[in-house]
């Protein structure tokens, strides 16, 4: 199992490399003049060239993409060229949002979803079955943003109970992550749903009805933990992208996470930072997947054995 | 020998997309203290069906028990309430199922899953539970050791061994073996048929054994029932069904009707099929293939009757009540096989 782990850790320094390659070269193929941006008011044709040559942007492609490597790897992600801060420190200050706010998503889209998707499996054709689609498919058609609006009017705007905006301690956080949560809550629901529903169709569950069960304990011992393998992957999958910064929501409710970070970055043509919080996304998402995978073996010995 | 089970009417079917199966058709068995009964009959006969019901395991959608009684320890079980049928599954009446490769759970250890029915129904503690998991694990002839592998480090057969140990480890009053060697290899096959013969003698527990084979019955059991059709179509003894077949049908199992044609040495001893269980015949479910039909058979259901001069012996047919007998029928029924 550790090595295992191990190996997949290693696996992300190609990934890495990769990543930052393309970003890099697709960065320096794109028009725009980031000196520009970087001198902002005090431009002139001097200036432009000595900081062209400071940072090194007159060099040949292949020799700026190894010296950025290189500087990487000693933690150096450079300066951002809009506020001149390490990239590290502007990243920094707004990850940790994002977490929060992905966090919070994932755990309201586990806790309402899942249950709502075992209900709805146990109980097939019911009314609560489908009341509960019903839910899930306007959670996966409704636009984030609308969901946004409609809960701040509703819920900061005349009824005052939480903060229209911003990030300011637990309250300000729960219309932000209800609104991020809505697809995955909508996904997860209908994924334990059918899973639940193949798995309670197995001669295993019969068995264990058969044993003289509590339905309560055939259906959270025996079936659930067999259920969990695609409920984990969406889930999982979810998270990954949610760290990846929400944009849409993070516009709508100000909330300070890397998501308008990175569009601000791209449409500055900010090189380091762009690059930067790419690098970010990309060991979230393989974090993510490696507990995933972890989470697997948890689940299924089967797949526990095949992690030797 | 007093009824330990007693199956009146079961009526059972499945409703499917606007179609009704009719899959048990007023069945009445009985199962007495301490016997070996073997049902027997082809696929789709309403075997599995029948086990289902005794403990209400019958998947709902789409089946539906429509009527009878079972009667277990003077309750009827299928009017009972769910906490005492709770405490009859795994504990008085076990069940084994045909598939010992879909039947144990992939994610818990084989021990834990016999454990799980020891706790639950001896109310002992976690390690005693395990103690005796470990010991009837050990009974079935699996090393205790194992007791932490899980269901994919096994074969088919240490698997159904598992599923024997689960369903005995509560010493039940019954246990219903649905086709328990089916999906085995024939080796295998009489293994894990000895050892349940060896089991129930040591625990004298009673049997209803499923099968579709014969030889497995006069091997094991005691009686034997005939089902066609979601019907008993005879039973007996093993010497009364197995020496002097009386029902038309059984009389095909066995293969001793004598054919006008030469050639007709075909495995399936019976020409056609089945009647399709949506749609029963009006008359005698085996009209349709019965050589000996007549007129009354295409039209009424024959009762049961027991046979004269035979002490258990049970038949559903006509052919015995007829005024003018069928001459083959009755030089065959007074032959024997
Ligand atoms: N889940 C089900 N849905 C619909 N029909 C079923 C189902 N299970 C069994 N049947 C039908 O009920 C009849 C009896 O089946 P079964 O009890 O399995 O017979 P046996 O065990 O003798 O082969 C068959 O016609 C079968 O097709
Ligand atoms: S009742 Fe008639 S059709 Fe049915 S088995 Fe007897 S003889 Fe054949
Ligand atoms: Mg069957």
């Amino acid at each position: 199992m550790y090595k295992f782990i191990l190996k997949r850790l290693f696996m992300l320094i190609p990934v890495l490399l990769g990543v930052s390659f393309i970003v890099f070269t697709i960065m320096s193929l794109t028009p725009g003049d980031p000196v520009q941006l970087y001198l902002g008011d005090n431009y002139s044709q001097e200036a432009h060239d000595q900081i062209s040559e400071e940072l090194g942007l007159n060099d040949p492609f292949l020799i700026r993409y190894a010296k950025y490597v290189f500087n990487a790897l000693q933690g150096d992600l450079g300066n951002t060229y809009s506020t001149k801060r390490p990239v590290t420190t502007e990243i920094f200050a707004r990850f940790p949002a994002t977490v929060r706010l992905a966090g919070a998503a994932l755990f309201f889209a586990i806790a309402v979803g899942m249950p709502l998707g075992i209900v709805s499996a146990v109980k097939q054709y019911s009314l609560t079955d489908n009341a509960s689609m019903l839910v899930a498919l306007l959670g996966v058609s409704m636009p984030n943003f609308w969901l946004g609006i409609m809960l701040i009017l509703l819920l900061a705007a005349n009824l005052g109970i939480f903060p229209a905006s911003g990030d300011a301690g637990f309250k300000s956080l729960v219309l932000p992550a209800i609104t991020l949560s809505a697809n995955s809550l909508a996904t997860i629901t209908r994924m334990t749903r059918s899973s639940m529903l193949e798995i309670i169709r197995q001669d295993y569950i019969r068995t264990a009805r058969a044993k003289g069960l509590r339905e309560s304990v055939v259906v959270f011992r025996h079936a659930l933990r067999n259920a969990m393998i695609p409920i984990i992957t969406s889930a999982g999958l979810q998270f990954g992208f949610a760290l990846g910064g929400a944009v849409l929501v993070e516009t709508v409710f100000s909330w300070p996470g890397i998501g308008r970070l990175l569009v601000d970055a791209i449409k500055l043509k900010d090189t380091p930072l762009v690059l930067g919080l790419v690098l970010v996304m990309a060991v979230s998402f393989t974090v993510i997947n490696l507990i995933i995978d972890i989470l697997y073996a948890f689940f299924d010995p089967r797949v526990k054995a095949q992690y030797k | 020998m007093e009824n330990l089970l007693e199956i009146k009417n079961l009526t059972v079917e499945y409703h499917t997309q606007g179609e009704i199966v009719h899959a048990v058709n007023g069945l009445s068995l009985n199962l007495r203290q301490g016997e070996s009964l073997g049902l027997v009959g082809e696929t789709g006969a309403g075997k599995t069906t029948t086990a289902l019901s005794i403990l209400q395991l019958v998947a709902d959608p789409p089946g539906k028990i429509m009527g009878g009684e079972i009667f277990f320890d003077g309750v009827d079980l299928l009017k009972t309430k769910k906490s005492l049928l709770r405490s009859v599954r795994g504990n008085k009446i076990s069940m084994i199922f045909q598939d010992p490769m879909t039947s144990l759970n992939p994610v818990y250890s084989v021990g834990f899953q016999i454990a799980e029915v020891i706790q639950l129904h001896e109310n002992c503690s976690k390690e005693e539970a395990r103690r005796k998991a470990e010991e009837m694990l050990e009974m079935v002839g699996i090393p205790k050791e194992r007791y932490e592998e899980y269901p994919h480090q096994f074969s088919g057969g240490m698997k159904q061994r598992v599923v024997i140990a689960m369903s005995v480890a509560c010493s039940p009053q019954i246990i219903l073996a649905d086709e328990p060697t089916t999906a085995l290899d024939v080796t295998i096959q009489a293994q894990v048929l000895e050892l349940m013969n060896d089991l129930k003698e040591k625990l004298h527990t009673s049997l209803l054994l499923i099968t579709h084979d014969l030889g497995v019955v006069a091997q094991v059991c005691d009686r034997v029932a005939i089902m066609y059709s979601g019907e008993i179509v005879e039973q007996g003894t093993i010497p009364e069904v197995f020496d002097h077949p009386a029902h038309p049908y059984t009389i095909g199992l066995f293969g001793s009707i004598p054919t006008l044609s030469m050639e007709s040495t075909k495995l399936t001893p019976i020409e056609g099929q089945m009647p399709d269980p949506t749609e029963l015949p009006a008359g005698c479910n085996f009209s349709p293939r019965c050589p000996y039909a007549r007129a009354e058979c295409h039209s009424k259901k024959p009762g049961v009757t027991r046979i004269p001069g035979e002490a258990t012996h049970e038949l559903r047919c006509f052919a015995l009540g007829w005024e003018q007998p069928d001459e083959t029928l009755m030089e065959v029924i007074k032959r024997g096989r």
